[in-house]
């Protein structure tokens, strides 16, 4: 009705229901390659085809998503200014895995290999220092180095069964998602990976950090909570695919996410690194 | 308090759900907070119990 | 040494940027250290153990960005800050949108409004029960919009109510008007000395909006969920809302609304009634007026009624005045009923209601059923008249699409027109339809464009169709959508409309009663 030109949506996320009303939608936030909304209390991101498919993602062809002002729902179309998007064309994301059989051996070097890829090039200030102590140097002002000793301090305590850490790790950092909400996501990852590949129950475990991490930061929130559901973004799911396959492609794929913007990739990478081995030094998997 | 003197008060609404009754409530000047609503966790002895032995902590 | 902090409102940054202004910032003449952080609990404790954290950043939220430098003397503090936010502002790398914040609980909600004084409820009805409880718990009267409430849960938490003397509307209450505020689906209406207590959402809606239209006012209009009256539920909710109005001192005339009570119920109201003077209308549609004349209250035939009613009482009128005036209205709606039936051909011989209102619906088939021994619906008054299909219409016929069946995947028909106006012309393709009869209800919650959705369909199914298309609007000139507007959109369109369902729906009548219906 009011649609002037169409934008073409490229694909969107198996989590988005198209048909669903979307009357309180509003923007929570713009960046160059991304428009978060805010749709009730969970965001649905129209992003650019470099950052990729995800449950909640609708990829959109666009330059640089600052241009736009307002979104809209009308008439079951959603709208950018006057733009409707058209998903006509658009290829449905899925966002769940299948994790195929697995040799332990492989999986374990896999992992081994995608270490050492973050330990090498993750950014400085990342959480990585966690999987090697020589990075810790990399923290100098007494502001940095408070912040590397509390997130080791809880996460350590959170390794050693201390679940209540999560309150502490939450929320600690910079930016859009803290480093805290990153490594908690992680951890969140590698719960849904080893019930995968264990048979493990974790689904009670991975709510439970789901609810006790849920802030005030809608996309914390939600990054986490498809991970808990075992929703996976297309970077990541690639990332899995590879080390619980034939491991061809790990450095590169562990490199795209390091490369993945500021110090998320690495966070996520490493939370989900040292909580997997401990699940499975837990001796719970190979018996 | 009772219902009657609820009448003899400003009414101020504590919303649980659906934002669209508070931002109604606010176009008529109503004072209203929202909850950031979840559903509750489980009840979680057993999960703890579960996470530690899954860390390998007894 | 000197410590300087701004906190910037609503601003995002991804964490590489401000990890790279902060490090820029500490390259700066003179500063020893900075931080670029979000204010959350536990980044404030960090900057409070780096000697970081000023005063004003203790007040700060999650949503909020906090700027620290520290340095040697003020004045390079004061200039690294703003290096800081020119840095920030030249990469333009962040967002403005801001999230207001939001509590977590019912006990962090009370920390921000310590004197709340109702909660209204309206997540997944298996969780709602526990929510009310705790409301009530804490003193507090509730609303509960959400339906789907387990019985024993909905028992519990009206039987607290009850005992504890606070308001319980609902569970399924979708309308309630509290010290002039309009909670949930509800119209803006003058305030008043007639309280409304109310079993049926929408037949709140329509007796304060005729009410309010017509010059009266609204004390309260307290609902219950249409539950309450049945005979598990004891009234409950029905007992300590209509003791409330007895006990107000603004409110002087009383209005029920509802479909009958159970008769325990009419019972334990009628108790009720013994304790007070106060004039009582009700309107309990399809009610024998003899026994609600033995509770002690004046019967009213249908919402319309019952609303002119009370606000001639309230107003001081008298009964053979307002009797009188009623029938001359009557006579005028007889008279337009002729005029329009004989433009309709002899094929043309059935009502088709479609309507958005779950009260309505009732009350209409309520008052036609004597004209035309009966409607089917999906929502009949009769199991026997069950609609087979309720996607298809059969002899004359009123839907409620607000039924789960129409409703399941799609938003509530008030909200989302699309299912009708198809279904409409379908009517209108049908050459037996004589009348398509439809209820707009405004008011929040409602869709903010009725006018622009509707009066095009009408408009094409009267191109398609000479069928009478009668509308009638339930709302007030103060509700967030344009009446006014419309009103005249609908009459433009050409369909006859009335701001009251009681009379729209005797129109139809009177129209089907002269063409032999």
């Amino acid at each position: 009705m009011m649609q002037k030109i169409a934008l073409m949506a490229e694909s969107f996320g198996d989590c988005i229901n198209l048909n669903s009303d979307w009357k309180q939608i509003r923007i929570h936030s713009t960046f160059r390659n991304v428009i978060n909304l805010l749709v009730s209390s969970q965001i649905i991101s129209i992003v650019a085809p470099a950052v990729g498919r995800g449950p909640n993602n609708i990829v959109v062809d666009i330059d640089d998503f600052r241009q736009f002002k307002y979104i809209n729902w009308h008439d079951k179309i959603l709208y950018l200014d006057d733009y409707g998007i058209d998903f006509s064309g658009a290829e449905k994301y899925d966002s769940e895995i299948f994790i195929p059989s697995l040799n332990r051996g492989e999986f374990m070097c896999n992992l081994q290999i995608s270490e050492k890829v973050v330990v090498k090039e993750a950014p400085q200030l990342s959480s990585a220092f966690l999987l090697d102590d020589s990075r810790e140097k990399f923290f100098k002002t007494l502001f940095e180095r408070n912040l590397k000793e509390k997130i080791k301090i809880t996460f350590k305590a959170l390794m050693n069964g201390y679940f209540d850490a999560v309150n502490e790790l939450k929320g600690v950092g910079f930016g859009l998602t803290p480093q805290g909400d990153d490594i908690i996501n992680g951890i969140v990852i590698a719960l849904y990976i080893f019930e995968q590949i264990s048979g493990v129950k974790t689904v009670n475990i991975r709510e439970k950090f789901y609810l006790q991490s849920s802030n005030g930061n809608a996309l914390s929130n939600t990054f986490i909570y498809y991970s808990s559901v075992g929703r996976f973004y297309e970077y990541f799911k690639d990332y899995l695919l590879a080390i619980l396959s034939d491991g061809k492609n790990v450095e590169s794929v562990t490199r795209r996410i390091l490369n993945f913007g500021e110090t998320s990739g690495a966070d996520i990478l490493t939370g989900f690194i040292i909580s997997l081995k401990k699940f499975l030094e837990g001796g719970l998997l190979w018996q | 308090m009772l219902a009657n003197e609820l009448f003899k008060k400003e009414l101020k609404v504590i919303n649980i759900g659906l934002l669209s009754f508070k931002e109604s409530l606010d176009k008529e000047g109503v004072k209203t907070i929202q909850i950031d609503w979840k559903p509750p966790a489980t009840e979680d002895e057993e999960t703890l119990d579960a996470l530690k032995k899954l860390l390998g902590n007894k | 040494m000197a410590v300087k902090g701004v906190i910037k409102k609503g601003e995002y940054y991804d964490s590489v940027s401000l990890m790279l202004v902060a490090r820029e910032a500490t390259k700066l003449n003179g500063v020893e250290d900075a931080a670029l952080m979000i204010g959350t609990k536990e980044n404030k404790s960090i900057l409070e153990s780096s000697g970081l954290l000023i005063e004003e950043f203790k007040g700060a939220s999650e949503s909020d960005l906090l700027i620290a430098v520290k340095a040697k003397d003020e004045l390079l503090a004061i200039t690294a800050i703003q290096k800081v936010e020119e840095l920030l502002k030249t990469k333009n790398l962040g967002s403005r949108e801001s999230e207001e914040y939001m509590p977590k609980s019912l006990e962090g909600a009370l920390e921000i409004l310590p004197d709340a004084n109702m909660v209204i409820v309206s997540v997944a009805g298996k969780y709602a029960a526990r929510e009310a409880m705790k409301a009530l718990e804490h003193g507090l009267h509730v609303m509960i919009f959400s339906d789907n409430v387990p019985k024993d849960k909905a028992f519990e938490v009206k039987k607290y109510g009850r005992e504890h003397g606070l308001l319980v509307m609902g569970p399924d209450c979708g309308t309630a008007i509290i010290n002039g505020a309009p909670l949930g689906f509800a119209n803006v209406v003058n305030r008043g000395d007639i309280g409304i207590v109310s079993a049926a959402g929408t037949g709140l809606q329509e007796v304060s909006c005729i009410i309010s239209n017509t010059g009266g006012g609204i004390s309260q209009g307290i609902g219950t969920g249409g539950i309450d009256v049945k005979k598990d539920f004891q009234g409950m909710s029905f007992l300590t809302g209509l003791e409330a109005l007895i006990n107000d001192p603004e409110t002087k005339v009383i209005t029920l609304v509802s479909k009958p009570p159970h008769p325990e119920v009419l019972e334990k109201i009628s108790e009720v009634l013994k304790k007070t003077d106060k004039p009582v209308v009700a309107a309990f549609l399809g009610a024998d007026p003899e026994l609600v004349k033995k509770i002690g209250a004046i019967p009213a035939k249908d919402l319309e009624h019952a609303s002119l009613l009370a606000v001639s009482i309230s107003k001081g009128i008298s009964m053979e005045d307002f009797e009188k005036e009623i029938g001359r209205k009557d006579g005028e709606l007889k008279e337009l009923a002729s005029q329009l039936a004989r433009k309709l051909t002899g094929e043309q011989k059935y009502f088709r209601g479609l309507f958005q209102g779950g009260t309505l619906v009732y009350e209409t088939q309520v008052l036609l059923k004597d004209i035309l021994g009966g409607i089917n619906s999906n929502a009949p008054l009769d199991p026997s008249l069950k609609l087979e299909d309720s996607w298809k219409s059969v002899g004359h016929t009123a839907v409620d699409l607000g039924e789960d069946e129409f409703t399941v995947g799609r938003p509530h028909p008030q909200i989302d027109f699309e299912l009708r106006n198809k279904r409409i012309l379908n009517e209108a393709n049908d050459p037996t339809v004589a009348i398509i009869y439809l209820d707009v209800v405004i008011g929040y919650g409602t869709n903010p464009n009725p006018a622009e959705e509707l009066a095009p369909v009408i408009k094409k199914a009267r191109e398609i169709s000479n069928a009478i298309i009668i509308a009638t609007v339930t709302g007030t000139d103060k509700d967030p959508q344009d009446k006014a507007k419309l009103i005249s959109m609908l009459k433009d369109a050409g369909a006859v409309v009335f701001e009251r369902n009681a009379s729209a729906t005797r129109l139809a009548g009177y129209i089907l009663k002269s063409i032999g219906g």
